[in-house]
């Protein structure tokens, strides 16, 4: 039997298995969160009773966290090489040479209360994209459960551009669907559906001639990312076996959101960049391009869970046994930093955000399950993408606190006779001069970050543009509060069991 | 253009791995003293080293005649390392101040550290008058002088009294001419010698207490007899020493010769501390606060 046609293809949770499998799952489920804290204890026990032992693990970590640094800010300099040849290249013109005019692109934007402003940007950059627009089919999914005013944004817009696409669908996704869990994965599952047969069922739209793009619905599409897409779509060597991964800016609003946001976001877009020359360990995130034909046949995004995002590259992957990778476009989508009213509230909702995106460590169980249950993934394939991800949710967890937290631990911890040591004494100042090697990297992402940075608008001073810059150093700060500690907290949750739901980041535009 | 190349990635993980298997044993001996002598057939020698802390800045630190800093007005201690095991002269002095020398012995792997202390080379003493001048003017109507008792006066003087005649309660009276304790230090004036003992936790023991091995007990050696003493302000590695002739600062640590430095040399004199900060001496009727 297919995988794909299992049981368990798309297991939510544990607590939708049932005997053995169930608790293989809930094994699985407690390990990220147990790896993590483990480590957080070990490093506080050996502090305390050997802590000439924890000293000697906090200095070789110290040294792996640098060359780790020095080792992806290679790959994030090729990537910012790349998208700036990729941002110069005319796609449409490299399409010109392809016969390219029997692909369609759907084009999902899922959305829940956000304003009119917001949604009607997105739209509007499709149109200003280099690819046909009655090559395009626009559905744009709103959610019952939002309420009218969310459903009036979808007449108006609907009334105001859907002449300008080839297609257009406003759907309204009901509320309090048995099974389903509220957020974007159930959401544009079900309008992906009522498209395939609203749009491309009746116009005889072959399934294999069209590519969905699913995004977030602050989504600003480049002017040639439908061309960069299918010039790749239609040069990889099988496209039905490959997802499509754009770089995320969020740089929409960038220029209103307070520093804490900017930081965080630009060091989204900095991991995004790096993962996109380190394809084996890319998984599909936030706004994304799969080909309908593969979507189809394993039935769209799961609705019972928070991440669909990477889960659906997931269930790619496990559904053609291993063989199914993410095509990394190098070429930016931008969306919106996050911004609310005041910052504080900001700050609430970069960490929750935060802790929704690095609840992807749901998706360890479901992988390792899956590398249980088929039998037809190499062996070789598994133990790497194992390690890959087990270390990627460890280190997200972890990596921060013993850095920039627990390096000097063993000092308060470790008593008179350890303080009395050359080793005590070299310590922090070791664990200093590492993180200041490693903090000069820092000045390599001011400048790409400035590289992509919109124009400075005009009520904007230059100390505004001084202040892009100086935010770096606020990375150490950011990467504790912001990255471990939230990825932390989820995966806290995902042990105990105490699943989360969808939290929709509200979007502010000042 | 294409993306990194997987060999090209590859090569830059072998060249990173190597670091670190290369990198993190030197980085650990490194940081636990171990040097490596270039210039003497890549011989690898433990190293130790010191740890000077004091409570000002600008203050000339040399070990073995070598000024090696300067302390600063945050960094007022200093930490020299890569020190072959062996004896190491420590001179610490400022302009105007006393000057601290000690020897100290450096282990390997271990740090030794030393607490100087730094009093004026004359402390200012100031008077506290026993009676206040005022202008009775207000009073009457010819202008003439009024002295008045200070009560700043009386209430340091309670604390020079004999206990049984103190008829004041004051906070604190400090000194005692036979033992004293402070956190875990105790002193004993034993017919004018003072003996300091540790009484806290074996693992916790002042350096002070320990060279090659931790000792009970240490003697504050002075020429003449103590004849009463007190835990110098802030510090339970110091006593402030009447004496004879004068009064003192001494250090308890005799890991080499105690440093003893005057406050006020001369007969007759007395001191108090009050409230475990401030210091008064008393010569005759006289009371003196005194700065350092």
């Amino acid at each position: 039997m297919d995988y794909k046609n299992t049981e368990y293809f798309k297991v939510g949770r544990a607590s939708e298995l049932t005997g053995s499998d169930k608790v293989v799952y809930r094994a699985l489920e407690i390990m990220p969160g147990f790896l993590s804290w483990g480590t957080i204890v070990l490093v506080v026990f050996l502090s305390f009773f050997a802590p000439s032992a924890a000293a000697y693990f906090i200095i070789a970590f110290d040294l792996y966290w640098m060359l780790k640094t020095v080792y992806l800010s290679l790959h994030l300099r090729h990537n910012w090489k790349r998208i700036k040849y990729n941002l110069s290249v005319d796609w449409s013109e490299m399409l010109l040479k392809l016969k390219h005019g029997h692909i369609v692109h759907l084009i999902v934007l899922p959305f829940y209360k956000e304003g009119l402003g917001l949604v009607e940007q997105s739209v509007r950059s499709l149109l200003e994209t280099a690819y046909d627009k009655k090559k395009m089919a626009v559905v744009l999914a709103s959610e019952e459960r939002a309420g009218t005013e969310a459903q009036a944004v979808s007449r108006l817009i609907e009334q105001k551009y859907a002449k300008e696409f080839g297609y257009f669908l406003a759907t309204v996704h009901p509320k309090d669907i048995e099974g389903e869990l509220a957020g974007k994965g159930a959401n544009t599952t079900s309008a992906i559906e009522k498209a395939r047969k609203i749009i491309l069922d009746k116009n005889n739209i072959p399934y294999k001639n069209v590519i969905v793009s699913a995004f977030d619905v602050d989504t600003v599409a480049y002017k040639q990312y439908f061309s960069c897409l299918t010039w790749h779509f239609l040069t990889v060597p099988d496209p039905y076996k490959v997802s499509f991964q754009p770089v995320p800016f969020y740089n929409n609003n960038i220029w209103h959101a307070p520093v804490l946001s900017r930081v965080v976001a630009g060091s989204s877009t900095f991991w995004q960049m790096i993962q996109q020359e380190r394809p084996e360990k890319l998984a599909t995130f936030s706004s994304h391009s799969v080909p309908f034909k593969s979507l189809y046949e394993i039935g769209y995004w799961q609705k019972n869970m928070v991440s669909e995002d990477s889960r659906i590259f997931w269930n790619l992957f496990l559904a053609h046994d291993g063989d199914y990778s993410v095509l990394p476009l190098s070429y930016p989508v931008s969306m919106d930093a996050n911004v609310a009213p005041s910052f504080w509230q900001t700050v609430k909702n970069v960490y929750k955000q935060y802790r929704r995106w690095t609840y992807g460590a749901e998706n360890l169980p479901y992988i390792l399950f899956g590398f249980i249950k088929n039998k037809k993934i190499p062996f070789w394939t598994k133990f790497k993408i194992s390690v890959v991800q087990i270390e990627g949710f460890w280190s997200l967890a972890t990596n921060p606190i013993i850095i920039f937290l627990l390096g000097w631990l063993p000092i308060i911890l470790g008593g008179d006779k350890f303080n009395e040591l050359v080793l005590s004494y070299n310590l922090p100042i070791l664990t200093r001069n590492i993180m200041v090697v490693a903090m000069l990297g820092l000045i390599m992402s001011a400048v790409i970050f400035m590289t992509f940075l919109p124009e400075r608008p005009l009520n904007k001073g230059r100390f505004a543009s001084f202040a892009m810059v100086l935010q770096w150093v606020l990375v150490p700060f950011t990467i504790v509060f912001f990255g471990a500690i939230p990825g932390l907290d989820a995966q806290t949750r995902l042990m105990l069991g105490k699943y989360m739901g969808f939290w929709v980041t509200p979007k502010h535009r000042k | 253009m294409l993306p990194l190349s997987r060999n090209k990635r590859r090569l830059y993980l072998i060249f990173f791995a190597i670091i670190f298997i290369i990198g993190t044993p030197f980085f650990i001996f490194n940081a636990k003293g171990y040097k490596l002598n270039l210039h003497d057939f890549f011989n690898v020698s433990k190293t130790g080293g010191l740890y000077i802390s004091t409570d000002q800045s600008r203050i000339d630190i040399s070990v073995n005649g070598e000024i090696v800093r300067k302390t600063g007005i945050i960094q007022k201690s200093i930490f020299v390392q890569n020190l072959k095991p062996g004896v190491y002269q420590i001179n610490i002095s400022k302009e105007g101040l006393q000057s601290w020398n000690k020897s100290l012995r450096v282990f390997p792997e271990i740090v030794t550290e030393a607490r100087p202390f730094l009093i004026k080379s004359e402390p200012v003493l100031t008077e506290i008058p026993r009676l206040l001048i005022g202008d009775s003017s207000a009073l009457s109507s010819t202008s003439r002088n009024v002295s008045k008792k200070n009560s700043e006066y009386d209430l340091i003087n309670v604390l020079f009294l004999p206990p049984g005649l103190k008829s004041v309660s004051v906070k604190t009276a400090t000194t005692s001419p036979y033992t004293k304790m402070l956190g875990d230090v105790l002193v004993k004036n034993s017919a004018g010698k003072l003996h300091v003992l540790w009484k806290g936790e074996k693992d916790s023991t002042p350096n002070y207490f320990c060279e090659n091995a931790c000792k009970l007990e240490i003697i504050v050696n002075t020429v003449s007899k103590v004849l009463s003493f007190d835990f110098f302000p802030g510090r339970n590695d110091l006593l402030i020493l009447s004496v004879e002739d004068g009064i003192f600062v001494s250090e308890i640590d005799d890991r080499s010769s105690q440093n003893v430095q005057k406050v006020v040399s001369g007969f007759g004199y007395d001191f108090r501390i009050k409230d475990g900060k401030e210091i008064y001496l008393k010569k005759g009727l006289k009371i003196y606060s005194v700065t350092l």
